[in-house]
Formats: C-alpha cells, sequence, structure tokens
C-alpha cells in the first residue's frame, strides 16, 4: 500500500475532529445523567422482583464483546488490515442487533407497566439507549460499506475512529444504566 | 493519524484482550455481589465507574484528544 503523508494542516483537523467529538460526547452524557437521575426521582431505589437478571446480564455481555470486535476493528484498519476491518465491523453490528433484539425481548416480556414508577423509568432509559445503539448500527452500515469500497487507509480512517469511539460511548452509557436498572439495592 | 500505528497491531489486540477480559470479570462479580450483598449502592456505582474508565482510557483513546499526534 502506498504511503501517503498525512499533512500539518490534516492533523490540525484531526485535533480538531477529535475535540468536537468528545464535546459532543459530553454533552450527551448530560442526556443520559438527566435519564439515570430521573429514575430515582421517580422510583427511588425499587426494582421489581421479576425483573429478567439474566437477560440483563445477557444484553450486557454482549455489548461488551461488541465494545472488544469493534476495537479489534480499529486496530485493523489502523495497521491496512482490511479484511479483518470489515469481518470486525460485521460482527460489532450483529452483536448490535442482537442487543436490541434482547431489549425488544425484555420490553414485550417485562410484567411492569410503562405507567409504574420503575416502568416510567426503565422503558425511557432503555428506549433512549437503544436509539443510540440503532443509530450506531446505522452508522457502522455507513462505514462498512465505505470500508468495502476502499475509502479507509492506515493513514486516514477518521470516519472508522469516531464511528467506533461511538460505539464505544454507547457501551459505556449502558456501563452505568444496567447497574442503576437492574442490580442497585438500598 | 492513529496512535495506534506506532505499534504493532498484535501489541495492541493483546491490550484489546486484557481489557476485555478485565471488563468480563468486573461484570461477573458486579452481579454476583448485586444478588448477594444488600446496600450494594456504593459497590456497584464503584465498578460501574471502574469499567467505564477502562473504556475510555483503552478502547476510547481518551489521552489522544489533548494529545498533539506526531503524523502518520
Amino acid at each position: 500500500m502506498a504511503v501517503v503523508a498525512v499533512t500539518a494542516t490534516e492533523r490540525k483537523r484531526l485535533s480538531i475532529n477529535q475535540l468536537g467529538l468528545w464535546l459532543f460526547f459530553l454533552s450527551e452524557s448530560f442526556l443520559f445523567a438527566a435519564l439515570a437521575t430521573g429514575r430515582f426521582y421517580v422510583a427511588g431505589t425499587d426494582r421489581p422482583e421479576d425483573l429478567d437478571q439474566l437477560l440483563g446480564l445477557g444484553i450486557t455481555s454482549i455489548l461488551l464483546v461488541s465494545s472488544l470486535t469493534a476495537y479489534r476493528a480499529e486496530v485493523a484498519i489502523a495497521h491496512g488490515d482490511r479484511k479483518n476491518f470489515l469481518r470486525f465491523l460485521a460482527a460489532t453490528m450483529l452483536l448490535g442487533l442482537v442487543f436490541v433484539v434482547g431489549v425488544g425481548f425484555e420490553w414485550t416480556s417485562a410484567e411492569f407497566s410503562p405507567s409504574d414508577p420503575f416502568g416510567t423509568a426503565f422503558f425511557s432509559m432503555t428506549g433512549l439507549h437503544a436509539l443510540h445503539v440503532i443509530s450506531g448500527i446505522l452508522m457502522l452500515g455507513m462505514v462498512f460499506y465505505l470500508g468495502a469500497r476502499g475509502s479507509f487507509s492506515e493513514e486516514r480512517h477518521w470516519g472508522v475512529e469516531a464511528t467506533i469511539k461511538y460505539w464505544h460511548f454507547v457501551d459505556v452509557v449502558w456501563v452505568f444504566f444496567y447497574p442503576i436498572l437492574y442490580l442497585i439495592e438500598w | 493519524m492513529s496512535a495506534q500505528g506506532s505499534h504493532s497491531e498484535g501489541s495492541a489486540v493483546n491490550t484489546g484482550l486484557v481489557v476485555f477480559a478485565l471488563l468480563a470479570v468486573l461484570t461477573v462479580v458486579e452481579f454476583v455481589v448485586a444478588v448477594s450483598v444488600d446496600w450494594n449502592l456504593p459497590i456497584i456505582m464503584a465498578f460501574a465507574v471502574l469499567k467505564a474508565g477502562l473504556i475510555v482510557y483503552y478502547f476510547m483513546h481518551v489521552v489522544r484528544a489533548w494529545v498533539e499526534e506526531e503524523g502518520g
């Protein structure tokens, strides 16, 4: 593969892109933090006894594995390994879909109602989070399409990096939402 | 462009696997603590902060946002 030098101007632009992305994550964090706080406001620390703990642990594990596959995809493109890049990207999208299906199953099988205090928190938190997972899958799909057409290289793959960072961010949100909804007791 | 470019692919993959193993262990321990300990809120949230820190530092490379990259 031909090595194309990244110019100082491009490096500067990448630094600005990085900062912008992190500011976006910060603004999103406020939104998710408001929802997490709302859970304690409307439902205290109560949680229903019939909450499906195994399903919660299962979908959490799936999202964690998807963070590893996303990381592997980024490492692969950063080293010019396009075959593994596409393979791990596809695995990440598939795991994301399984997560969304798991949340959907939880929604249809939940014994509590969206109008209960806990249900209000549960459905709004998991709903907004699942929406972010779905948007992440769509963005990964675009990156996959562009990657398959050879749009990214070892030297130039900001689109990949930004999308995968977004995917990790969605995982970080779930790292907090999972215990807040399923595990805490006080 | 990427800090990973300065390291070998194998080394970066190993880092990812170690971080993932840590996250998996923390998740299992978190679950066990949650089902066996009453009044677990501070412990459980400490687990969450630790797991989030690992993802933000190793997978999201937060340090890169403040470090001028040296090309390539």
